[in-house]
């Protein structure tokens, strides 16, 4: 397995490289210092796992993140220097997975990069439940796809999940920590700006409108529940 | 051509003729930056620094001989810059407060320039650089603060060893123009020169060129600007040539006989 370390401090490349060799030898450190070097080395050398600090002279860590995006799936982990919730959702936003602040040590970053990679290979949820109908919206449990007005809809293993644990669930609030516990994994119980973002982006693939939500209603302060009948009664 | 910066007061480098608005606009932005810097600029080495030491603590994953040395020199190398970085924010802003006591003898400088290139030699021998010193026969008389000329000719060393290519020299002169009544530091590099819309900004607190040979030397952007502050201190300014791809000439140009204490220049 091969891990692309891009920051612009060759001694935080080293430092991870040499702990990544006496922790988990099976991993290959590839290092790369600027935004460039770092789009050149996915499509060449096609790591596993991306850790991308934002801070690098050339291309900030955002737009990198965009343009790997434009053609790779690789799990990107963003190193960033501020921990303020703005950053965090900028990085997700861009496509991102996860994010690592900095100053972190070598435990940690470990930690972050088994969670991204269990989570990647975490199987998306199945079931022989008949197909979930509500209004123009069809989910396929068997198939794991959603369809609204027949048309199907393009979402990211991470967004399918969250819908099925939505309407799997409908009618009752799911409360921030139970899904991000559910489609995150337990360690990430307090990440609620991961949510906010994929609601988000599930909102806007759905067409559903937040002020007047025929499918996801946002419970302010508790967290989301599926619309069901009695707020069509 | 060559820009002066310095014939302001130092005050107005950073409040100027504006507007309130301006000001207070100028405050929230600069706030902003310096925590973007403080952030970045501190955050990183001590990313270094927590994961080197995690890692030679950790005795179930001991790291052999070597990797015990790189891990050393890792963590010596960014707490260095740590205290770097720390010391450039600490001196800017004891001199914009204008607490910095200038400590005022008469020295030659011949000898700061030579001081100076000494603390950077291993550096720029490291980096295969050369820094070849000028300077007149006889002693070059002048009246200031050693130190705090020291370390402004050190950053502008710095700078200029950044920014060539390895194998390069970087030339330091030291000569009296103005008659005698002006004494100059020149340093002169053979690097990517300055693009015109960034030397107009060279001396804002945090702005960071983006053309530097190696791009992995950013520094926290205080460098020129405390150089700055410094020759002001002196009643002094700082001169600027530069064309992209021709290098850059920085001197630190100030009075012979020293700062004017009465006047309006401290």
């Amino acid at each position: 397995m091969r891990i692309l370390v891009v920051d612009d401090e060759p001694d935080v490349v080293e430092s991870v490289r040499i702990g990544f060799a006496l922790h988990w030898r099976e991993i290959d450190v590839l290092g790369a210092g600027t935004g460039e070097a770092a789009l050149d080395a996915v499509e060449h050398e096609r790591p596993d796992i991306v850790l991308l600090d934002i801070g690098l002279p050339d291309i900030d860590g955002f737009e990198v993140v965009k343009r790997i995006r434009a053609f790779s799936d690789v799990p990107v982990v963003m190193l960033t220097a501020r921990d303020d919730s703005m950053d965090i959702v900028k990085g997700l936003e861009a496509g991102a997975d996860d994010y690592v602040t900095k100053p972190f040590n070598h435990l940690e970053l470990m930690a972050r990069v088994r969670a991204v990679l269990r989570r990647l290979t975490m199987p998306v949820p199945t079931s022989r439940a008949p197909s979930f109908r509500w209004l123009d919206l069809e989910v396929d449990f068997e198939k794991q796809e959603a369809r609204v007005k027949g048309k199907r809809l393009d979402l990211t293993p991470t967004e399918y999940k969250l819908l099925y644990h939505l309407v799997r669930n409908q009618d009752h609030v799911l409360q921030h920590a139970t899904l991000l516990a559910k489609v995150w994994g337990r360690e990430y119980v307090d990440e609620v700006d991961y949510l906010r973002v994929y609601i988000r982006r599930l909102r806007d693939k759905l067409g559903d409108d937040p002020n007047a939500p025929r499918y996801i209603s946002t419970e302010r302060g508790l967290g989301y529940r599926f619309v069901g009948r009695a707020d069509h009664n | 051509m060559v820009t002066s910066v310095g014939q302001r007061r130092l005050e107005d480098t950073f409040s100027g003729q504006r507007s309130e608005s301006d000001r207070l606009a100028e405050l929230e932005q600069l706030r902003t930056d310096l925590l973007s810097t403080i952030a970045h600029e501190l955050r990183t080495p001590l990313t270094a620094i927590r994961t080197s030491v995690g890692l030679l603590q950790d005795a179930e994953h001991a790291p052999d001989a070597e990797q015990r040395a790189t891990l050393l020199a890792t963590i010596d190398r960014n707490a260095l810059r740590m205290q770097r970085v720390v010391g450039e924010i600490l001196d800017l802003a004891r001199f914009r407060a204008g607490s910095i006591q200038l400590q005022l003898r008469r020295f030659d400088a011949r000898e700061l320039a030579s001081t100076a290139i000494a603390s950077l030699q291993p550096l720029a021998e490291s980096a295969g650089q050369r820094i070849a010193l000028s300077a007149p026969g006889s002693a070059t008389w002048v009246f200031g603060d050693y130190r705090r000329l020291e370390q402004a000719l050190v950053n502008l060393l710095s700078n200029a060893g950044k920014f060539s290519a390895r194998g390069a020299s970087v030339e330091v002169t030291v000569d009296k123009p103005a008659d005698g009544r002006e004494v100059r530091w020149t340093v002169s590099d053979h690097g990517p020169g300055i693009s015109a819309e960034d030397q107009e900004r060279l001396f804002e607190r945090f702005f960071v060129g983006r053309n530097d040979v190696g791009g992995e030397t950013r520094g926290v952007g205080l460098g020129l600007p405390t150089v700055l502050a410094i020759a002001q201190a002196h009643g002094g300014r700082v001169d600027v040539e530069s064309e992209l791809g021709r290098g850059s000439t920085f001197a630190i140009v100030v009075p012979a006989t020293g700062p004017d204490v009465d006047g309006d220049e401290r």
